[in-house]
């Protein structure tokens, strides 16, 4: 196991290299001027810019900046914008917020998911079950800013239960309602693969098997079915978790919470390239050490699984 | 730990026999069951709607013809169903329209991923070694990136971005998630019974991946995927909605919730019915999938 | 270009909240740190990049924190003298400035004809990168200080800048330009302490300047607080009435509307056209502030170097297809005015109708175009995707069906766009839009002179205006100047380098306790008064 754990974290530094380089050539191939972003739609004389390239070593072959930004990302140092300020504060700042709003979600997920998931895959083909589908897929189907915005005026405005806006309230309050948006809109995947991995186990043979020695059905279930069907869900919630980080922009901008999609959003729109960079590496490694985690985990509920 | 890692050679012996045979564990006149028939219905008619929008028009004018601006932003009426838009065009028309892109995103994303995932799963799943080894790296390379982020970035590359655009986008980041689930539906299935059973009765890899992993593994990935239609559905509309989408003068769904947002308090119609007609599809996708996945599952009843 | 700072302060837009309890009306929300009973305002803010006014020129926080040496007076809408007790020259050339005696910065340390120096030299240093740089332009000495090949600079100091005492400095300009003193009223002219110099990231994030309110904090990402300073020793009409002023950062306008319909906001600025009519129904038309002068405008720019569309014949076809009376009132609403000038109506150069394409007739329009013998390319027009898609569209579709061309949309990233107007690689017409930094018809018509702010756009050259300009700048009698203006905006408004669209109109939405103001048509959020 221990061997293992190692072999995996050794592994990571290659997918890390890869990551980072694919999103650092695409920065770079982004149309567009960070300079000339840097001042809105003002010129800089000319000479200004002809410095600020060469103090960023913007005019560097792409291959040298790329190498140079690598050496650096080793070192803890992600580089600084073009305000001066370093890269990794401004991440770090933004960092609490996107992390408090996808664990909120992410844990609203699960609840929901899971128990309409069991509950469908234990009641297959009843009514219960057809209702869970299309409560499920409504909330899927429906466009997720619609939902923001509908909870937001209600709760937030008309209710006036929680702030619509920002998160001076601090957490559960200011996180609850975006982070049950999230949450609702996601969890249909999570209970349509949860019931759909329960029934699949639930047929297999080996349960037959179970039933055949006069193992209870109690026992069958809890003791066998889950433990099996968790193993595809295992998979799936603990990427999720990584993706959630990264992928809250329209809910991030709705409820105006001060995360890591609004800085991804900007600055890329601005094309201040060590800022995308630098998002993407961090959730990359966020990434990689859930991806191992969920394979330690396979370990844990099936033991089939040699790792 | 317990009986259910004993191989009985008698149990694989059967599932053999049986497992790879998908008709007939199919129910007879499975075609008439009425959660297949409504969901069907559903997804032909988005499907006819997307390929002859002039069907339900009337031939009449395209969705960015016949527009006049001082009608700009009118509620429904007897003359405009679904009223009018911000650019005076009859908003009925520009709905029917918008069709063709979310489902063509949708569908061709889906597939796409879709295959890759199966193929690129499948290998990893069953060979494990080097061969998983190295895609797993690569998956976790294009699945480590944000999704959104990498999105944003491949697309604006692109200045202008149409269906095909999108499509590429959507696609190149897609897959992964597929691949991981896929191959641990394999790792799952590669020690089955029937499997080991096949392998001793001296089958090849190609075939015991074609006859017995591929047909027992693929099922949750369907699924995911048939989800993933609707996903992709709403990831266009996503996309779209910040900005960074389809851009006009093509006709979305995305596009038109995207101007709707706009005016969500003084023209509701305008995000009322595209988002309706989205979510109609996702669920008929959705329910689509279900309802094959239980006539058509591998493993029995 | 002057369209960036606005388009910067749209998007910066700050926040004025009011804490509270000081308000009955919005007594509920008010949490907002200190319980205590001062009048307190909040304005919407986006994080800024910077709040060191010589780092944005945009910024309404900088605007709160520095006196400037001019400033319009909210009560008269003159440009007065602030920090300078006096503003003068004889040729527009060579400027004296007398300051104020006995003013300090906040932390007690008195302002000097050095703080100003040493300010300016330092922003107008091009290898510091300040934003504000561009404002130095016209100091003699400027070039030096920016050398072209982005070498190091020989010099470090603005030659055009001479400190003659404490209180007493004159500023030499390469060129003579009347509007100096107006110059002298945006952020990039604000004086700096001696402090700042000694630990420049300190400064950064807690800046002491000399205007009528400090800086106490700022939270990043959630807000900046700042209160009066009771040494101001400017008049009423140089401040404002709020005793606080806290800038709540959203990430874009949508959530701080939302925020201020629950009370939790009292100000914001640049208001779209599509919230206007939603705040009245639901934050009832006193929550309205409409800016009377109209100081932006809307043109859809043909570069000279796209040969495709080099004839006039076209230019003027494209311009009488759009039926700008039916846009502004349907499409907009009413919130906008159709343009017929390449100036603001504001404006004394201003003539009413001079654009004489202006006037929509499409039949005239294809006989013109057919005439020339017809169009058969594809006009592209480019656009900043994040604002105005629905109003172009109308145009380009107007265009479109009217004339009977193919027009193409264009919609891109506004990094990508002003890169590509910057480095004139614009394929086609242009959707920009422009506003002044301060009421000047030079702000507007030096687009359209060689090398003038803004100019890139275009590419507009014509030694006749350029002429005219110069000489209008350089005349101080304002009618005369006026007049000169008005004979260049002529000979430019032929040639019709930038078709005119419209003068949007320009909002505020304010709270029950916020009372806003705007300075010669710009909006600025330290100005409102109090009203709880």
């Amino acid at each position: 196991m221990l061997g293992y754990t190692v072999r995996r974290i050794l592994q990571m530094i290659p997918v890390l290299l890869g990551a980072t380089f694919i999103i650092y050539a695409l920065t770079f191939l982004m149309p567009g001027d960070p300079i000339s972003a840097l001042t809105g739609e003002r010129p800089l004389p000319e000479a200004t810019v002809a410095q600020i390239r060469q103090a960023y070593h913007l005019d560097d072959p792409f291959i040298i900046q790329y190498g140079n930004y690598i050496l650096g990302v080793f070192r803890g140092d992600f580089g600084i914008d073009f305000f001066g300020r370093p890269v990794l504060d401004l991440i770090l700042e933004r960092l609490p917020a996107t992390f408090a709003l996808a664990m909120t979600a992410w844990v609203l997920k699960l609840f929901v998911g899971l128990i309409i998931g069991v509950y469908g895959g234990l009641r297959r083909g009843q009514a219960g079950d057809h209702f869970a589908l299309v409560f499920t897929v409504l909330f899927m189907g429906v466009p997720g800013f619609v939902i923001a915005l509908g909870a937001q005026t209600y709760f937030g405005v008309h209710l006036g239960w929680v702030d619509p806006a920002g998160i001076r309230a601090g957490w559960p309050m200011a996180f609850i309602l975006p982070a049950l948006v999230m949450a609702l809109e996601a969890a249909a995947g999570l209970a349509r693969l949860t019931r759909t991995s329960l029934v699949d186990v639930l047929r297999a043979e080996y349960l037959r098997t179970a039933k055949a020695k006069g193992l209870s059905p109690k026992r069958i279930i809890w003791g066998h079915a889950l433990r099996n069907a968790m193993i595809p869900v295992v998979t799936y919630l603990g990427l999720s978790l990584a993706g959630m980080l990264g992928g809250a922009v329209i809910i991030e901008a709705i409820f105006n919470i001060p995360g890591i999609g609004g800085l991804m959003v900007s600055s890329i729109n601005n094309k201040e390239g060590t800022i995308v960079v630098g998002i993407a590496t961090l959730l990359v490694l966020v990434y990689l050490v859930f991806n191992l985690l969920v394979d330690l985990t396979y370990g844990l509920i099936d033991p089939r699984v040699r790792i | 730990m317990s009986t259910t890692t004993t191989v009985n050679p008698l149990d694989g012996a059967k599932a053999v026999d049986r497992a790879p045979d998908k008709v007939r564990g199919a129910h007879r006149r499975w075609w008439l069951k009425p959660r297949f028939v409504i969901s069907g219905a559903i997804v032909l008619l988005m499907i006819v709607m997307a390929a002859f929008p002039q069907l339900f028009t009337g031939f009449g004018p395209g969705p960015t013809e016949n527009c006049d601006i001082l009608k700009s932003n009118q509620p429904p009426s007897a003359e405009h169903l679904f009223g009018i838009d911000i650019q005076g065009c009859d908003y009925y028309t520009n709905v029917i329209y918008g069709a063709r892109a979310s489902i063509l995103v949708g569908i061709v994303v889906s597939a796409i991923a879709f295959g890759i995932a199966a193929l690129v799963g499948a290998l990893a799943g069953y060979f494990g070694g080097w061969v998983d080894a190295v895609i797993s790296r690569i998956c976790d390379m294009a699945f480590g990136l944000p999704f959104i982020l990498a999105a944003i970035v491949v697309l604006q590359l692109f200045g202008e971005r149409n269906v095909w655009t999108v499509i590429f986008a959507l696609a190149l980041f897609s897959w992964p998630g597929g691949v991981r689930f896929m191959r641990s539906s394999v790792l799952e299935v590669r020690n089955r019974e029937y499997v080991q059973a096949a392998r001793l009765l001296g089958a090849g890899n190609g075939r015991i991946l074609r006859k017995h992993i591929v047909p027992n593994a693929i099922t949750p990935l369907l699924v995911l995927q048939t989800l993933g239609v609707g996903g992709m559905i709403s990831a266009e509309a996503g996309l779209t909605f910040i900005g960074i989408g389809l851009t006009p003068p093509a006709v979305s769904w995305g596009l038109q919730l995207a101007a709707a947002r706009e005016y969500i308090d003084a023209a509701p119609h305008l995000l009322m019915f595209p988002a309706i007609f989205l979510t109609i599809t996702v669920l008929g996708f959705v329910l689509f999938g279900e309802a094959m996945r239980d006539e058509f599952d591998p493993k029995g009843k | 270009m002057k369209q960036s700072r606005k388009l910067a302060l749209v998007a910066g837009a700050a926040s004025l909240m009011l804490a509270a309890t000081a308000c009955s009306g919005s007594g509920s929300q008010a949490a907002s740190g200190n319980g205590s009973d001062i009048a307190t305002l909040s304005f919407m803010t986006s994080e800024p990049k910077s709040i060191v006014p010589q780092k944005d020129p945009g910024s309404q926080i900088g605007m709160a924190l520095c006196a400037n040496l001019m400033e319009v007076n909210v009560e008269s809408q003159e440009l007065e003298p602030l920090a300078a007790k006096s503003v003068s020259s004889d040729d527009a050339k060579v400027w004296d400035i007398e300051l104020q005696d006995g003013w300090t910065f906040h932390d007690g340390t008195p302002v000097t004809a050095n703080s100003f120096a040493d300010a300016w030299n330092a922003t107008a240093t091009g290898a510091n990168a300040w934003q504000g740089n561009g404002t130095f332009v016209s100091f003699a000495g400027y070039d030096e200080l920016n050398p072209l090949d982005g070498s190091t600079a020989k010099a470090t100091e603005l030659s055009g800048v001479k400190v003659v005492d404490d209180t007493h400095l004159t500023v030499t300009l390469k060129a003579p330009n009347r509007d100096f003193p107006a110059i002298l009223s945006t952020n990039p002219t604000c004086p700096m302490p001696e402090s700042a110099f000694d630990d420049e990231a300190a400064y950064d994030e807690a800046p002491v300047s000399n205007g009528p309110y400090k800086f106490v904090s700022w939270d990043h990402n959630q807000q900046v607080v700042m209160e009066k300073w009771d040494g101001f020793k400017g008049a009423a009409g140089f401040s404002g009435g709020a005793q606080q002023l806290v800038g709540k950062i959203y990430t874009s306008i949508d959530p701080a509307y939302t925020d201020m319909t629950a009370g939790n906001l009292d100000m914001i600025r640049n208001v779209p056209a599509t919230m206007v009519d939603k705040a009245k129904s639901q934050l009832g038309e006193e929550s309205l502030f409409e800016v009377k002068i109209g100081s932006k405008q809307q043109t859809l720019q043909i570069p000279a170097y796209v040969d495709e569309l080099s004839s006039k014949a076209l230019r003027d076809a494209v311009s009488m297809s759009i039926d700008r009376e039916a846009i502004a009132t349907s499409l907009l609403k009413g919130h906008a005015q159709p343009s017929d000038s390449l100036v603001p109506p504001a404006l004394d150069s201003y003539v009413e109708g001079s654009c004489d394409a202006c006037t929509f007739d499409p039949e005239k329009a294809k006989k013109i175009l057919a005439d020339d013998g017809g169009f058969d390319g594809t006009l592209v027009i480019e656009s900043n995707s994040a604002s105005d898609q629905q109003l172009v569209q109308a145009i380009a579709k107007q265009i479109q069906d009217n004339l009977g061309i193919s027009v193409q949309m264009k919609p891109m990233l506004g990094t990508e766009l002003s890169e590509r107007r910057n480095s004139q690689k614009l394929e086609g017409a242009a959707f920009g839009l422009w506003g002044w930094s301060y009421k000047s018809s030079d702000q507007y018509l030096s687009q359209y002179e060689t090398g003038g702010d803004g100019n890139l756009a275009t590419a507009y050259s014509n030694p006749k205006v350029d002429k005219l300009l110069q000489a209008a700048r350089a005349e101080m009698d304002d009618a005369k100047s006026a007049e000169l203006f008005k004979q260049a905006e002529a000979i430019i408004i032929k040639d019709l380098p930038a078709i005119p669209l419209f003068i949007p109109t320009d909002y505020g939405l304010q709270s029950k306790c916020a009372v806003l103001n705007d300075v010669q048509g710009d909006l600025q959020y330290y100005r409102a008064g109090y009203g709880c």
